[in-house]
Protein backbone atom coordinates (compact mmCIF):
# COMPACT_ATOMS: atom_id res chain seq x y z
CA UNK A 1 0.00 0.00 0.00
CA UNK A 2 1.21 2.98 -0.69
CA UNK A 3 0.04 6.72 0.71
CA UNK A 4 1.36 10.62 0.09
CA UNK A 5 0.15 12.28 2.84
CA UNK A 6 1.23 16.30 2.81
CA UNK A 7 1.54 17.04 6.72
CA UNK A 8 2.42 15.50 10.22
CA UNK A 9 -1.10 15.97 10.73
CA UNK A 10 -2.37 13.65 7.82
CA UNK A 11 0.84 11.15 8.74
CA UNK A 12 -0.87 10.85 12.42
CA UNK A 13 -4.60 10.66 11.34
CA UNK A 14 -3.50 7.74 8.81
CA UNK A 15 -1.59 5.71 11.40
CA UNK A 16 -4.94 6.58 13.42
CA UNK A 17 -7.23 4.90 10.90
CA UNK A 18 -4.48 1.54 10.49
CA UNK A 19 -4.09 1.04 14.00
CA UNK A 20 -7.53 -0.91 14.07
CA UNK A 21 -6.06 -3.37 11.39
CA UNK A 22 -3.97 -4.62 13.84
CA UNK A 23 -4.51 -7.80 15.54
CA UNK A 24 -1.87 -8.27 18.11
CA UNK A 25 2.01 -9.94 18.02
CA UNK A 26 2.81 -7.80 14.64
CA UNK A 27 6.07 -6.60 14.51
CA UNK A 28 6.03 -3.27 12.73
CA UNK A 29 9.65 -1.75 11.11
CA UNK A 30 9.63 1.76 10.24
CA UNK A 31 12.20 2.70 7.93
CA UNK A 32 12.69 6.76 7.02
CA UNK A 33 15.70 9.70 7.61
CA UNK A 34 15.29 12.13 10.33
CA UNK A 35 12.30 14.40 10.21
CA UNK A 36 10.28 12.05 8.16
CA UNK A 37 7.59 11.49 10.43
CA UNK A 38 8.59 8.02 11.82
CA UNK A 39 7.80 9.34 15.42
CA UNK A 40 4.24 10.88 14.45
CA UNK A 41 3.39 7.97 12.75
CA UNK A 42 3.93 6.22 16.35
CA UNK A 43 1.82 8.99 17.90
CA UNK A 44 -0.94 8.46 15.72
CA UNK A 45 -0.59 4.60 16.61
CA UNK A 46 -0.72 5.05 20.47
CA UNK A 47 -4.15 7.48 19.78
CA UNK A 48 -5.32 4.73 17.50
CA UNK A 49 -5.30 2.56 20.17
CA UNK A 50 -6.59 4.45 22.50
CA UNK A 51 -3.66 5.63 24.95
CA UNK A 52 -3.86 8.65 26.56
CA UNK A 53 0.11 9.33 27.38
CA UNK A 54 2.24 11.39 25.50
CA UNK A 55 4.19 9.30 23.14
CA UNK A 56 7.34 11.02 22.93
CA UNK A 57 10.88 9.51 20.88
CA UNK A 58 12.47 6.81 22.89
CA UNK A 59 15.75 7.44 20.94
CA UNK A 60 17.74 7.86 24.49
CA UNK A 61 15.81 5.66 26.75
CA UNK A 62 15.73 2.71 23.50
CA UNK A 63 12.27 0.91 24.41
CA UNK A 64 9.29 2.87 26.24
CA UNK A 65 6.36 0.89 26.85
CA UNK A 66 2.57 1.81 26.99
CA UNK A 67 -0.34 0.65 28.35
CA UNK A 68 -3.67 0.41 26.66
CA UNK A 69 -6.83 1.77 28.44
CA UNK A 70 -8.89 -0.48 27.29
CA UNK A 71 -7.79 -3.43 24.93
CA UNK A 72 -8.24 -3.17 21.15
CA UNK A 73 -9.19 -6.81 20.43
CA UNK A 74 -6.20 -8.71 21.87
CA UNK A 75 -3.71 -5.77 21.86
CA UNK A 76 -3.20 -4.34 26.00
CA UNK A 77 0.64 -3.02 25.33
CA UNK A 78 2.23 -0.86 22.69
CA UNK A 79 5.81 -0.88 22.67
CA UNK A 80 8.02 1.64 20.96
CA UNK A 81 11.39 0.78 20.16
CA UNK A 82 14.18 3.37 18.92
CA UNK A 83 16.69 1.29 17.37
CA UNK A 84 18.89 4.55 15.92
CA UNK A 85 22.05 4.18 18.79
CA UNK A 86 22.04 0.42 17.74
CA UNK A 87 24.05 -1.43 15.85
CA UNK A 88 22.83 -4.56 15.41
CA UNK A 89 19.66 -7.44 16.20
CA UNK A 90 22.01 -9.18 18.69
CA UNK A 91 21.05 -5.82 21.32
CA UNK A 92 17.56 -6.66 20.70
CA UNK A 93 18.10 -8.71 23.19
CA UNK A 94 20.37 -6.69 25.09
CA UNK A 95 17.38 -4.27 25.81
CA UNK A 96 15.04 -7.24 26.83
CA UNK A 97 13.11 -6.83 23.47
CA UNK A 98 12.65 -10.65 23.49
CA UNK A 99 9.96 -10.27 25.56
CA UNK A 100 7.43 -8.24 23.92
CA UNK A 101 7.92 -9.88 20.24
CA UNK A 102 5.17 -12.46 18.73
CA UNK A 103 3.34 -11.54 22.20
CA UNK A 104 -0.71 -11.85 21.26
CA UNK A 105 -1.35 -8.77 23.64
CA UNK A 106 1.20 -7.03 22.19
CA UNK A 107 2.41 -4.30 19.18
CA UNK A 108 5.65 -3.39 18.34
CA UNK A 109 6.80 -0.68 16.33
CA UNK A 110 10.81 -0.20 16.06
CA UNK A 111 11.95 3.24 14.63
CA UNK A 112 15.22 2.98 12.45
CA UNK A 113 14.76 -0.79 11.69
CA UNK A 114 17.05 -0.30 8.53
CA UNK A 115 19.62 -0.41 11.30
CA UNK A 116 19.37 -3.43 11.89
CA UNK A 117 18.27 -5.33 8.89
CA UNK A 118 17.98 -9.28 10.21
CA UNK A 119 14.76 -8.28 12.39
CA UNK A 120 12.97 -8.46 9.15
CA UNK A 121 12.93 -12.56 8.94
CA UNK A 122 10.65 -12.39 11.98
CA UNK A 123 6.73 -13.63 11.67
CA UNK A 124 4.43 -11.17 11.45
CA UNK A 125 6.89 -8.30 10.42
CA UNK A 126 5.70 -5.46 8.49
CA UNK A 127 7.81 -2.81 6.74
CA UNK A 128 6.48 0.97 6.61
CA UNK A 129 8.68 3.38 4.31
CA UNK A 130 8.97 6.95 4.77
CA UNK A 131 10.02 9.36 2.08
CA UNK A 132 10.20 12.73 1.02
CA UNK A 133 8.15 14.22 -1.29
CA UNK A 134 9.26 17.00 -4.32
CA UNK A 135 7.57 19.42 -2.08
CA UNK A 136 9.01 20.06 1.68
CA UNK A 137 5.97 18.81 3.98
CA UNK A 138 4.70 15.68 1.36
CA UNK A 139 5.77 12.41 2.46
CA UNK A 140 5.43 8.92 0.74
CA UNK A 141 4.44 6.33 3.11
CA UNK A 142 4.87 2.58 1.48
CA UNK A 143 3.60 0.01 3.53
CA UNK A 144 4.47 -3.64 3.22
CA UNK B 1 26.32 10.00 58.06
CA UNK B 2 28.15 8.57 55.29
CA UNK B 3 25.87 7.82 51.51
CA UNK B 4 27.11 5.82 49.00
CA UNK B 5 25.47 6.55 45.65
CA UNK B 6 25.52 4.60 42.46
CA UNK B 7 24.22 5.30 38.77
CA UNK B 8 24.27 3.10 35.97
CA UNK B 9 20.90 4.37 34.19
CA UNK B 10 22.39 5.35 30.90
CA UNK B 11 25.91 5.70 29.48
CA UNK B 12 27.78 6.58 32.50
CA UNK B 13 29.16 4.01 35.59
CA UNK B 14 29.34 6.47 38.56
CA UNK B 15 29.61 5.68 42.28
CA UNK B 16 30.47 8.66 45.04
CA UNK B 17 31.11 8.77 49.26
CA UNK B 18 28.85 11.57 50.35
CA UNK B 19 29.44 12.84 53.89
CA UNK B 20 26.76 15.05 55.44
CA UNK B 21 27.04 16.83 58.78
CA UNK B 22 24.47 16.94 61.23
CA UNK B 23 23.82 20.53 60.15
CA UNK B 24 23.00 19.42 56.94
CA UNK B 25 26.73 20.39 55.48
CA UNK B 26 27.51 18.37 52.40
CA UNK B 27 30.99 17.17 51.85
CA UNK B 28 32.01 14.84 48.93
CA UNK B 29 34.70 12.49 49.80
CA UNK B 30 34.59 10.64 46.42
CA UNK B 31 33.07 11.17 42.62
CA UNK B 32 34.22 8.26 40.51
CA UNK B 33 32.52 8.31 36.92
CA UNK B 34 33.73 5.98 34.15
CA UNK B 35 32.57 8.10 30.89
CA UNK B 36 31.95 5.37 28.35
CA UNK B 37 32.20 8.35 25.77
CA UNK B 38 35.14 7.21 23.83
CA UNK B 39 33.97 3.74 22.79
CA UNK B 40 30.69 5.67 21.74
CA UNK B 41 32.56 8.06 19.65
CA UNK B 42 33.94 5.93 17.54
CA UNK B 43 30.26 4.41 16.62
CA UNK B 44 28.73 7.81 15.98
CA UNK B 45 26.36 7.49 19.44
CA UNK B 46 26.03 5.32 22.47
CA UNK B 47 25.75 1.46 22.04
CA UNK B 48 23.45 0.14 24.43
CA UNK B 49 24.88 -2.88 24.42
CA UNK B 50 28.95 -2.22 24.86
CA UNK B 51 27.35 0.27 28.08
CA UNK B 52 25.60 -2.59 29.56
CA UNK B 53 28.63 -4.86 29.05
CA UNK B 54 30.40 -1.81 30.42
CA UNK B 55 28.64 -1.17 33.01
CA UNK B 56 29.10 -5.24 34.40
CA UNK B 57 33.07 -4.72 33.71
CA UNK B 58 33.10 -1.28 34.99
CA UNK B 59 30.55 -1.32 38.59
CA UNK B 60 32.83 -3.02 40.59
CA UNK B 61 36.23 -1.03 40.67
CA UNK B 62 34.06 2.31 40.30
CA UNK B 63 32.75 1.48 43.50
CA UNK B 64 35.83 -0.44 44.80
CA UNK B 65 37.21 3.14 44.38
CA UNK B 66 34.73 5.43 45.61
CA UNK B 67 34.87 4.19 48.75
CA UNK B 68 38.44 3.94 49.19
CA UNK B 69 39.12 7.35 50.41
CA UNK B 70 41.79 9.33 52.44
CA UNK B 71 39.22 9.00 55.50
CA UNK B 72 39.52 5.20 54.74
CA UNK B 73 36.71 2.89 54.70
CA UNK B 74 34.25 3.51 57.47
CA UNK B 75 30.77 2.60 58.05
CA UNK B 76 28.45 3.73 55.16
CA UNK B 77 24.87 4.65 56.87
CA UNK B 78 22.96 4.70 53.45
CA UNK B 79 23.05 3.04 49.76
CA UNK B 80 21.56 5.37 46.83
CA UNK B 81 21.19 4.03 43.27
CA UNK B 82 19.29 4.94 40.44
CA UNK B 83 16.22 2.75 40.12
CA UNK B 84 13.89 4.75 37.37
CA UNK B 85 14.12 6.08 34.92
CA UNK B 86 16.72 4.52 31.98
CA UNK B 87 17.34 1.54 30.36
CA UNK B 88 16.18 -1.20 31.86
CA UNK B 89 19.05 -3.52 31.50
CA UNK B 90 21.31 -1.12 32.39
CA UNK B 91 19.81 0.12 35.32
CA UNK B 92 19.58 -3.66 36.71
CA UNK B 93 23.24 -3.44 37.07
CA UNK B 94 23.69 -0.66 39.76
CA UNK B 95 20.10 -2.27 41.70
CA UNK B 96 21.19 -5.50 42.03
CA UNK B 97 24.83 -4.48 43.00
CA UNK B 98 23.32 -2.17 44.90
CA UNK B 99 21.19 -4.33 46.54
CA UNK B 100 23.82 -6.93 47.19
CA UNK B 101 25.86 -4.98 48.99
CA UNK B 102 23.02 -3.56 51.24
CA UNK B 103 22.63 -6.94 52.35
CA UNK B 104 26.19 -7.79 53.03
CA UNK B 105 26.93 -4.37 54.93
CA UNK B 106 23.48 -4.65 56.24
CA UNK B 107 22.79 -0.82 55.54
CA UNK B 108 19.39 0.73 54.28
CA UNK B 109 18.95 1.09 50.48
CA UNK B 110 16.92 3.95 48.51
CA UNK B 111 15.72 3.75 44.95
CA UNK B 112 16.56 7.56 43.74
CA UNK B 113 14.41 8.47 40.42
CA UNK B 114 17.49 10.07 38.30
CA UNK B 115 15.05 13.46 37.37
CA UNK B 116 14.81 14.31 41.11
CA UNK B 117 18.95 13.34 41.37
CA UNK B 118 19.79 16.11 38.23
CA UNK B 119 17.23 18.85 40.15
CA UNK B 120 19.45 18.49 43.99
CA UNK B 121 22.66 18.91 41.68
CA UNK B 122 22.14 22.37 42.28
CA UNK B 123 22.63 22.02 46.03
CA UNK B 124 26.27 20.73 45.19
CA UNK B 125 27.19 23.64 43.21
CA UNK B 126 25.70 26.54 45.40
CA UNK B 127 26.22 26.73 49.35
CA UNK B 128 23.66 29.47 49.00
CA UNK B 129 20.77 26.92 48.67
CA UNK B 130 21.95 25.07 50.73
CA UNK B 131 21.63 27.99 53.80
CA UNK B 132 18.04 28.70 52.28
CA UNK B 133 16.30 25.66 53.01
CA UNK B 134 12.88 26.11 52.34
CA UNK B 135 12.39 29.39 51.60
CA UNK B 136 13.49 28.67 47.65
CA UNK B 137 10.30 26.95 47.56
CA UNK B 138 8.09 27.29 44.94
CA UNK B 139 10.89 26.58 42.77
CA UNK B 140 10.42 25.90 38.77
CA UNK B 141 12.76 23.40 37.20
CA UNK B 142 14.26 22.84 33.80
CA UNK B 143 15.62 19.37 33.14
CA UNK B 144 17.17 19.36 30.03
CA UNK B 145 18.82 16.46 28.53
CA UNK B 146 19.48 13.73 26.01
CA UNK B 147 16.44 12.01 27.03
CA UNK B 148 14.72 14.57 28.79
CA UNK B 149 12.85 17.53 28.57
CA UNK B 150 11.06 18.89 31.33
CA UNK B 151 9.58 21.73 33.39
CA UNK B 152 8.72 20.94 37.14
CA UNK B 153 7.13 22.77 40.07
CA UNK B 154 9.16 21.99 43.47
CA UNK B 155 6.56 23.09 45.95
CA UNK B 156 8.90 21.37 48.90
CA UNK B 157 11.89 19.16 49.07
CA UNK B 158 10.15 15.38 47.53
CA UNK B 159 6.70 17.40 46.68
CA UNK B 160 6.95 17.91 42.22
CA UNK B 161 4.37 18.45 39.96
CA UNK B 162 4.86 17.78 36.11
CA UNK B 163 3.87 21.17 34.68
CA UNK B 164 5.37 20.03 30.55
CA UNK B 165 7.61 18.22 28.92
CA UNK B 166 8.55 17.01 25.14
CA UNK B 167 6.02 15.86 22.74
CA UNK B 168 8.93 13.98 20.76
CA UNK B 169 12.22 14.63 20.50
CA UNK B 170 13.94 15.34 23.79
CA UNK B 171 16.01 19.26 23.51
CA UNK B 172 19.47 17.32 23.77
CA UNK B 173 18.49 14.81 21.17
CA UNK B 174 17.49 17.12 18.85
CA UNK B 175 21.26 18.78 19.10
CA UNK B 176 22.64 15.28 18.26
CA UNK B 177 20.49 14.95 15.66
CA UNK B 178 21.35 18.49 13.75
CA UNK B 179 25.13 17.64 14.68
CA UNK B 180 24.75 14.09 12.70
CA UNK B 181 22.70 16.35 9.74
CA UNK B 182 25.46 18.47 9.62
CA UNK B 183 27.85 15.88 10.34
CA UNK B 184 29.90 17.33 13.46
CA UNK B 185 30.04 14.28 15.15
CA UNK B 186 28.67 13.40 18.80
CA UNK B 187 27.85 14.45 21.09
CA UNK B 188 26.07 17.33 19.80
CA UNK B 189 25.24 19.20 22.76
CA UNK B 190 29.09 20.89 22.68
CA UNK B 191 30.01 21.02 19.06
CA UNK B 192 27.34 22.87 18.12
CA UNK B 193 27.72 25.26 20.87
CA UNK B 194 31.48 25.68 19.56
CA UNK B 195 30.63 26.41 16.10
CA UNK B 196 27.37 28.55 16.70
CA UNK B 197 29.97 31.23 18.92
CA UNK B 198 31.43 32.29 15.56
CA UNK B 199 28.28 32.05 13.89
CA UNK B 200 25.81 34.70 13.30
CA UNK B 201 22.27 34.34 14.96
CA UNK B 202 20.24 36.33 12.98
CA UNK B 203 21.03 34.67 9.48
CA UNK B 204 18.04 31.96 9.47
CA UNK B 205 15.02 31.87 11.48
CA UNK B 206 14.29 28.55 12.73
CA UNK B 207 10.91 28.45 14.12
CA UNK B 208 10.26 28.26 17.99
CA UNK B 209 7.86 25.10 18.27
CA UNK B 210 5.45 25.69 20.47
CA UNK B 211 5.73 29.10 21.73
CA UNK B 212 2.42 30.43 21.77
CA UNK B 213 0.59 27.39 23.55
CA UNK B 214 -0.94 27.71 26.13
CA UNK B 215 1.07 24.97 27.98
CA UNK B 216 4.19 24.22 29.30
CA UNK B 217 4.92 21.35 26.36
CA UNK B 218 7.96 21.53 24.45
CA UNK B 219 8.65 19.75 20.35
CA UNK B 220 11.99 19.78 19.01
CA UNK B 221 11.23 17.56 16.47
CA UNK B 222 9.87 20.28 13.40
CA UNK B 223 13.15 22.49 14.58
CA UNK B 224 15.18 19.80 13.17
CA UNK B 225 13.35 19.21 10.13
CA UNK B 226 13.67 22.74 9.35
CA UNK B 227 17.04 22.63 10.20
CA UNK B 228 16.78 19.78 7.23
CA UNK B 229 14.77 21.48 4.85
CA UNK B 230 17.29 24.58 5.12
CA UNK B 231 20.21 22.16 4.34
CA UNK B 232 18.44 20.67 1.49
CA UNK B 233 18.25 23.89 -0.08
CA UNK B 234 21.61 24.81 0.40
CA UNK B 235 22.73 21.85 -0.97
CA UNK B 236 20.19 22.55 -4.00
CA UNK B 237 21.65 25.95 -4.84
CA UNK B 238 25.66 25.04 -4.52
CA UNK B 239 27.93 24.33 -1.35
CA UNK B 240 27.97 23.86 2.21
CA UNK B 241 30.61 25.93 3.56
CA UNK B 242 31.95 26.36 7.38
CA UNK B 243 30.38 29.72 7.67
CA UNK B 244 27.21 28.61 6.68
CA UNK B 245 27.59 25.96 9.56
CA UNK B 246 28.34 28.06 11.75
CA UNK B 247 25.61 30.62 11.26
CA UNK B 248 22.81 27.30 11.27
CA UNK B 249 24.27 26.34 14.69
CA UNK B 250 24.33 29.75 15.99
CA UNK B 251 20.23 30.21 14.55
CA UNK B 252 19.25 26.71 15.92
CA UNK B 253 20.91 27.23 19.69
CA UNK B 254 18.95 30.31 19.68
CA UNK B 255 15.31 28.72 18.55
CA UNK B 256 16.23 26.19 21.54
CA UNK B 257 17.41 28.31 23.99
CA UNK B 258 14.42 30.76 23.09
CA UNK B 259 11.92 28.86 23.82
CA UNK B 260 13.63 27.00 26.94
CA UNK B 261 14.08 30.59 28.69
CA UNK B 262 10.36 31.35 27.64
CA UNK B 263 8.73 28.75 28.76
CA UNK B 264 10.53 28.43 32.21
CA UNK B 265 9.88 32.08 32.89
CA UNK B 266 6.02 31.62 31.89
CA UNK B 267 5.73 28.86 34.05
CA UNK B 268 8.25 30.54 36.99
CA UNK B 269 5.78 33.80 36.57
CA UNK B 270 2.67 31.78 36.53
CA UNK B 271 3.07 29.49 39.50
CA UNK B 272 4.51 32.36 41.60
CA UNK B 273 7.92 30.63 41.93
CA UNK B 274 11.24 32.37 43.98
CA UNK B 275 13.30 30.38 42.13
CA UNK B 276 14.72 28.94 39.00
CA UNK B 277 16.55 25.81 38.94
CA UNK B 278 18.35 23.99 35.83
CA UNK B 279 19.36 20.59 35.12
CA UNK B 280 20.50 17.87 32.91
CA UNK B 281 23.26 17.80 30.42
CA UNK B 282 22.06 20.51 28.60
CA UNK B 283 22.49 22.84 31.25
CA UNK B 284 26.03 22.79 30.15
CA UNK B 285 24.81 25.24 27.62
CA UNK B 286 26.37 28.74 28.21
CA UNK B 287 23.50 30.26 26.21
CA UNK B 288 21.03 29.03 28.08
CA UNK B 289 22.51 29.56 31.39
CA UNK B 290 23.00 32.88 30.58
CA UNK B 291 19.73 34.05 29.19
CA UNK B 292 17.64 32.32 31.56
CA UNK B 293 19.34 33.91 34.12
CA UNK B 294 18.88 37.55 32.97
CA UNK B 295 15.10 36.77 32.32
CA UNK B 296 14.72 35.39 35.59
CA UNK B 297 17.14 38.20 37.14
CA UNK B 298 14.32 40.88 35.44
CA UNK B 299 11.62 39.31 37.74
CA UNK B 300 13.76 39.51 40.53
CA UNK B 301 13.92 35.39 40.96
CA UNK B 302 16.76 33.42 41.74
CA UNK B 303 18.39 31.34 38.98
CA UNK B 304 20.45 28.94 39.83
CA UNK B 305 22.47 25.93 37.75
CA UNK B 306 24.60 22.78 38.51
CA UNK B 307 29.33 23.57 38.14
CA UNK B 308 29.61 22.10 34.67
CA UNK B 309 30.39 18.62 36.07
CA UNK B 310 27.01 18.00 37.68
CA UNK B 311 25.40 18.93 34.80
CA UNK B 312 26.20 15.19 33.40
CA UNK B 313 25.13 12.04 34.94
CA UNK B 314 26.99 11.21 38.38
CA UNK B 315 26.91 9.51 41.55
CA UNK B 316 27.36 12.88 43.98
CA UNK B 317 23.76 14.15 43.16
CA UNK B 318 22.20 10.34 43.20
CA UNK B 319 23.79 10.31 46.80
CA UNK B 320 22.43 14.05 47.65
CA UNK B 321 19.20 12.71 46.55
CA UNK B 322 19.71 9.32 49.08
CA UNK B 323 20.05 12.25 51.85
CA UNK B 324 17.09 14.18 50.93
CA UNK B 325 15.00 11.13 50.96
CA UNK B 326 17.11 8.88 53.67
CA UNK B 327 13.00 8.51 55.57
CA UNK B 328 12.02 6.47 53.34
CA UNK B 329 14.90 4.23 53.51
CA UNK B 330 14.12 0.67 55.40
CA UNK B 331 16.82 -1.46 56.42
CA UNK B 332 14.36 -4.19 57.04
CA UNK B 333 13.11 -5.15 53.53
CA UNK B 334 14.26 -2.90 50.56
CA UNK B 335 17.36 -4.94 49.73
CA UNK B 336 14.67 -7.53 48.63
CA UNK B 337 12.01 -4.92 47.31
CA UNK B 338 13.68 -2.09 45.48
CA UNK B 339 13.24 -3.01 41.79
CA UNK B 340 14.20 -0.92 38.44
CA UNK B 341 11.37 0.62 36.70
CA UNK B 342 12.58 2.12 32.96
CA UNK B 343 9.52 4.48 32.74
CA UNK B 344 8.43 6.02 36.00
CA UNK B 345 8.16 9.36 35.84
CA UNK B 346 8.71 12.32 38.47
CA UNK B 347 5.59 13.22 38.83
CA UNK B 348 3.22 14.85 41.28
CA UNK B 349 3.29 13.63 45.28
CA UNK B 350 0.40 16.21 46.20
Amino acid sequence: MKKVTHSATETKKLAIELAKNFKGGELLGLEGDLGSGKTVFVQGLAKGLGIKEKVNSPTFVLMKIYQLPKAVKQITQLVHVDAYRLQGAQEFKDIGLDEYTDKKNTLVVIEWIDKVAKVKSWAKYKQISFNFGEKPNNRTILIK
Amino acid sequence: MKILGIETSCDETAASLLEISAIGKIKILSSVVSSQIKTHQQYGGIVPEVAARKHVQNIIPVIAKSIKTKSNFSKIDLIAVTSRPGLITSLQIGVQTAKTLAYLWRVPLIGINHLEAHIYSNWLSNDKLQKLGRKIFPAVCLLVSGGHTELILMKNFGQYELLGQTRDDAVGEAFDKVAKLLNLGYPGGPVIERYAKTGQNDKIEFPRPMIKAKNFDFSFSGLKTAVRYYLEQIKTNGKLNQKMIQDICSAFQKAVVEVLTYKTIKAATEFKAKTVLLGGGVSANKLLRSNLKKQAQKLDIACYYPKFKYTQDNAVMIALAGYFNRKKANLQQNWQTLTSNPNLKLTSKK
